[in-house]
């Protein structure tokens, strides 16, 4: 019982954002990716959740069902959902509408409805603005809407880009927490972080990409090296800008 | 008075047929993307399917004329455009000029170039006479079907799923799919309320004129597109206003114009569309913050 991800490559026209990638997340378990910028992490959490613009090929498996090729209302049906880099909240829906939308996957009504008053415990920020509009949320409002709007789809394994970005270091803290609480949960997650030290520190196994190639992979307990090879990276590749 | 009175309810009433065609262009272009030349045609064969009174009368012919257009608007959505849904912008804008001429050429085969006379509930082209004001019972059905279609759009965006859906869709296609949102159903089901707008469209163009004509809904197309533009790409209510606003400042140039110029009222309603979007491209209407999808 996992997700497995195997050989994953993703190709925009001639270039090759992601090369044989692989591995596994189990659940209740936090895989964090890291690498500099442009080195193909979120080429690849698009990739699994069925939203790459470019072309995919691989063997991405979710409990043993294949969700290769699927379309992305399909998979976060199987029980993967992505919280995108950007969060990505719709700005002209209600809070409530947002959460609506993220239950739209959901074959049993009734209980996802209290599964979004359950949201609203858990995130009181939101609870307060429920029928504010999504665009007024602040940063850190608008990831934890992001983020339970993916959950109200009740998804086993969630995928985050860039949580933390453009976060105060205090709310950051706040992210870190809720993720630590989803993994409580027994959700299994793949976690992208510009804010390696801190997301390593949580990950059960952290994979080094570089240029599109998982280059090191480490537990918790040997992520020493890795970091250190983070760091050679980003002053290697750090002045190559974002694209 | 009783001239100015006649002469609001007219600007007031195209309008709403304006607001109509904008409504109609605009929910498939907002969800999907797709430019929909071919939503004249829709209004052409509901204009069309009041030749079906004689046969079947009033009421069924308006819920026949209905299904048939909605039928059509699934029928195009599945075939045409679902396929190819992914194509660039100005591909799917190919299919449906490609679909719109098809269609008309097919309306040429079945009815003719000749316009066909409609004799549909003959009491609306009587005026209505209320203090000596004579008003266009058809004006102000125009007016009520606006308020009842408009009112329903509303209701379905604001409180039903399918419309929240929409509505998500229409800012945020990809996002909406990665939560769940069904694509081939929301562009469908904005297909559908796209030809209710069309389908009342064509209806009331052909009540005015008296006829229906394979071309019919050609020039409500292009207004359509005027008004969405002008009122805002991907705002829907902004599209509803941007054709009110032209409807009814071609009857109000119709007025105010001296009577050797009015004839040519739509080249100064137009400069004066021109002139709003050198200066304001974004349109009038559009919400902060929206961006089109790529």
């Amino acid at each position: 019982m996992s997700l497995v991800i195997e050989n994953l490559n993703v190709t925009y026209g001639s270039v090759r954002a992601a090369r044989s990638v692989s591995f596994t997340c189990d659940p209740g378990q936090i895989v964090t990716i890291v690498g500099p910028n442009g080195a193909g992490k979120t080429s690849v959490l698009n990739a699994i959740a069925g939203a790459s613009d470019g072309h995919v090929a691989a063997a991405v498996s979710i409990d043993g069902e294949p969700l290769t090729g699927k379309q992305p209302e399909d998979i976060v049906r199987q029980g993967l959902a992505l919280v995108p880099e950007g969060r990505r909240i719709f700005s002209s829906l209600s809070i409530y509408e947002n959460l609506q939308i993220g239950s739209v996957a959901r074959g049993d009504k009734r209980q996802a409805l209290a599964d979004i008053e359950s949201m609203f415990e858990r995130f009181p920020a939101l609870a307060r603005r429920r029928d504010s509009a999504g665009g007024t949320l602040s940063g850190g409002e608008a990831q934890q809407l992001a983020i339970a709007r993916a959950l109200v789809s009740k998804p086993r394994y969630l995928l985050l880009d860039e949580p933390s970005l453009g976060l105060a270091p205090l709310i950051i803290a706040q992210m870190f927490d809720i993720i630590r609480s989803l993994q409580a949960d027994g959700i299994g997650i793949v976690l992208v972080e510009q804010n390696a030290v801190a997301a390593m520190e949580l990950a059960d196994k952290t994979l080094l990409m570089l240029t599109g190639e998982v280059r090191r992979s480490a537990t918790s307990n040997s992520g020493g090296d890795l970091i250190a090879d983070y760091f050679a990276s980003t002053l290697v590749e750090g002045g190559k800008s974002r694209k | 008075m009783i001239y100015i009175l006649q002469s609001l309810v007219d600007a007031i009433s195209l309008g709403c047929l304006y607001a109509l065609f904008a409504l109609s262009i605009a929910m498939i272009f907002g969800v999907a993307r797709i430019v929909n030349f071919a939503n004249g045609d829709l209004m052409t064969v509901g204009g069309y399917s009041l030749l079906l009174a004689g046969a079947l009368g009033s009421i069924p012919t308006l819920v026949v004329g209905l299904a048939l257009v909605v039928a059509l608007a699934l029928m195009m959505e599945r075939l045409a455009f679902r396929p190819i849904i992914k194509a660039p912008m100005p591909t799917l804008m190919v299919m449906s000029l490609g679909v719109s001429l098809l269609l008309q050429n097919l309306m040429l085969v079945f009815f003719g170039s000749r316009p066909q006379g409609v004799s549909f509930a003959q009491f609306l082209a009587e005026p209505i006479v209320i203090a000596s004001v004579r008003i266009s019972a058809l004006n102000i059905i125009t007016i009520i079907m606006l308020g009842i279609l408009g009112g329903g759009l509303l209701y379905t965006l604001k409180r039903t799923s399918v419309g929240i859906q929409l509505r998500a869709a229409a800012e945020d296609f990809q996002m909406a799919r990665l939560a769940g949102v069904k694509a081939n159903r929301v562009v469908a089901a904005s297909f559908v309320i796209s030809a209710i707008m069309a389908a009342s469209a064509g209806m009331i163009l052909a009540l005015q004129v008296g006829t229906a004509s394979y071309n019919l809904g050609g020039r409500a197309v292009i207004l359509g597109f005027i008004s969405t533009v002008l009122g805002g790409l991907g705002s829907i209510g902004g599209a509803a206003l941007g054709g009110f606003m032209i409807g009814f400042a071609t009857v109000v140039a119709q007025i105010v114009l001296p009577t050797e110029i009015s004839a040519f009222r739509d080249a100064f309603v137009f400069t004066a569309v021109i002139l709003v979007l050198l200066f304001r491209p974004q349109g009038l209407f559009v919400a902060f913050g929206r961006n089109l999808r790529a």
